[in-house]
């Protein structure tokens, strides 16, 4: 593939300001606009408040399904991945089975030496807030939380053919800048994500999965296969169907993007507190932990997650705070400025 | 910090002139600035769609342009839409999508990368650098982006101060130069420490932002709605 040489170096910060995308790209981003909007503007012009109303119907409805049926079936599927600040096509498998009402799920690298990450023995009864977001359940945590169609604008983009399956294509764009915005097809039968677009706020892609293949009915005993050398266990703890929002123990947020809730709590690595957010479809965590000596203070990402390290004053002492999620550099800085004791 | 696009004082000014308190002075001034410098403009409208939001009275986000853009990407995407629409299509369409929809992705990848090695200054770093071989991974090798093509891609190469190398790029040069070795993703972290310019490696930040990136996986994985899809994240290899 022939790639451009004559970069165009522009001596400004992109990040917010959509108007510093190359010119060439956007004119040519706005001709194919141009083109391809002209039919779905059609359809638009006939909206009627009937219309909407069933879209966002129907939104909910896709939501819904994918929070709760795909970790219900059998399935064995490959896709491949890529993110912005690495060019090569990554490849995966996933496995996930039911056994005894528990799920079973292996995420195997398909380039490279082998390796994989392992989850086990998440009771599919169990719910995570995450989880009951996505769903729409949230009438038990009280009027005053933001839906996610209050935190995005969903657009149902139609139907697509992807991994040589029906889906419908979903479009969420946050309504402020606090997270990036979403691309999702999800499978019609079984709400499984076969494509998911991560892209920033400038409209630059900053990972995207699709799936090539999936297989509904994979037979047990193989996906069993004894585990690569190289494999890592993912945990699962998480609270089961909460039914009320906690508050994290010794720290609390001054600030956190509306519609992000706390998750849950743990420790890691014997002292590091992490605590855990989400709004459904976008997660941060933080972790603090008791430090000496100069504190490494600054900003690293790879493809769509960003880490803003930064130290914490507390009643005279230092702690090292680090915040990550897969959310813009502006949300980050402003929740690790935001940490405070209880 | 982040959002100090214009020079300070314009923008302090653009602040004022959004709670209503900006001098006559400091409005003449943004006039002008408004003619001669077309992000004063964008920054403006910035400011009004975040206080419009924090007020709650944001009926819809962003600009027309910025959804259209989107649209255009997936249009651009190689996946086949059942849409009847695609195939009514004028047919110069269909050609500038056959051939302008690759590189235009790839164009944008680069641009992304050049321009956010550009911008370290002010917050972004670039971090995922090429591996260099398992058994040279201790030389602390990164591949500065604009290296001439044929320089192989694992030599050891010093960053030049002041330097932010994009991985992309330096991958494009070795692919053209005919460099065969398989990509694979480095564990290496690079951050630009605050007030500083340049990403710096340190191996014990390194190790330290992967193992909480794998712990932060866990909740994007339990509570983003995505399975264990999150986990594409988090780089497994045999080191740690």
């Amino acid at each position: 593939m022939l790639l451009p040489t004559n970069f165009l170096i522009e001596p400004r910060m992109p990040t917010f300001i959509s108007a510093n995308l190359p010119r060439r790209c956007l004119s040519y981003f706005s001709f194919i606009a141009l083109c391809c909007a002209t039919p779905l503007m059609a359809q638009e012009t006939g909206s009627s408040p009937e219309n909407s109303q069933r879209d966002s119907a129907d939104v909910a409805a896709l939501l819904h399904k994918m929070a709760t049926v795909p970790k219900t079936l059998n399935y064995q599927g490959s896709f491949t991945y890529q993110h912005k600040d690495n060019p090569a096509l990554q490849s995966f498998r996933i496995l996930h089975w039911i056994e005894d009402g528990v799920e079973h799920e292996r995420l195997q690298h398909m380039n490279g030496v082998e390796r994989e990450f392992v989850r086990e023995g998440k009771s599919l009864a169990c719910d995570s807030l995450g989880n009951q977001l996505l769903q729409g359940k949230i009438s038990q945590f009280g009027a005053n939380l933001a839906r996610l169609d209050q935190l995005y604008k969903f657009e149902i983009l139609g139907p697509e053919r992807v991994a040589g399956r029906e889906a419908t294509g979903l479009l969420a764009l946050p309504l402020d800048k606090f997270r990036h915005s979403s691309l999702l097809s999800i499978d019609n039968e079984t709400g499984l994500v076969l494509k998911s677009w991560l892209v920033d706020e400038s409209s630059r892609p900053l990972e995207r999965y699709q799936f090539i293949d999936l297989d509904l009915s994979p037979d047990p005993e193989s996906m069993k296969r004894p585990l690569a050398k190289i494999h890592k266990d993912a945990n699962s703890q998480t609270d089961c169907n909460p039914d009320v929002l906690k508050q994290p123990e010794r720290w609390q947020l001054a600030w956190v993007p509306p519609g992000f809730i706390f998750t849950g709590q743990r420790q890691v690595r014997q002292k590091i507190d992490m605590l855990m957010y989400s709004d459904g479809l976008t997660t941060f965590s933080v972790f603090i932990e008791p430090a000496a000596g100069v504190i490494p203070e600054g900003v690293a990402h790879r493809g769509a997650t960003l880490v803003i390290m930064d130290a914490l004053n507390y009643q005279g002492k230092t702690y090292r705070v680090t915040v990550i999620g897969e959310i813009p550099i502006v949300t980050a800085q402003k929740v690790a400025q935001s940490i405070g004791g209880i | 910090m982040t959002e100090q696009i214009q020079p300070p004082v314009l923008a302090e000014s653009l602040s004022a002139l959004m709670d209503n308190e900006a001098s006559e002075l400091e409005l003449q001034r943004l006039l002008k600035a408004l003619d001669a410098n077309p992000e004063v403009k964008t920054t403006w409208s910035r400011y009004q769609i975040a206080s419009a939001g924090l007020k709650g009275k944001l009926p819809v986000m962003a600009s027309g342009d910025f959804a259209s853009r989107i649209s255009a990407a997936i249009e651009a995407e190689e996946t086949y839409s059942q849409q009847p629409v695609v195939a009514a299509k004028p047919e110069v369409v269909k050609e500038s999508n056959v051939v302008a929809v690759p590189t235009s992705w790839w164009q944008q990848l680069g641009r992304a990368a050049v321009a956010a090695s550009v911008a370290g200054a002010l917050v972004v770093g670039v971090q995922q650098y090429q591996t260099v071989a398992p058994q040279t991974a201790e030389i602390a090798a990164t591949t500065p982006a604009a290296v001439p093509a044929n320089v192989p891609e694992n030599k050891a190469a010093n960053l030049p101060s002041g330097f932010n190398a994009p991985a992309l790029s330096a991958r494009t040069v070795a692919v053209q130069s005919g460099y065969e070795s398989r990509p694979q993703e480095s564990r290496r972290v690079m951050y630009v420490p605050r007030q500083e310019a340049a990403p710096v490696y340190n191996e014990d930040i390194s190790i330290y932002v992967n193992q909480l990136i794998q712990e932060h996986t866990d909740n994007a994985s339990m509570n983003s709605g995505q399975g264990m899809l999150p986990y594409t994240r988090v780089i497994l290899t045999e080191e740690e």
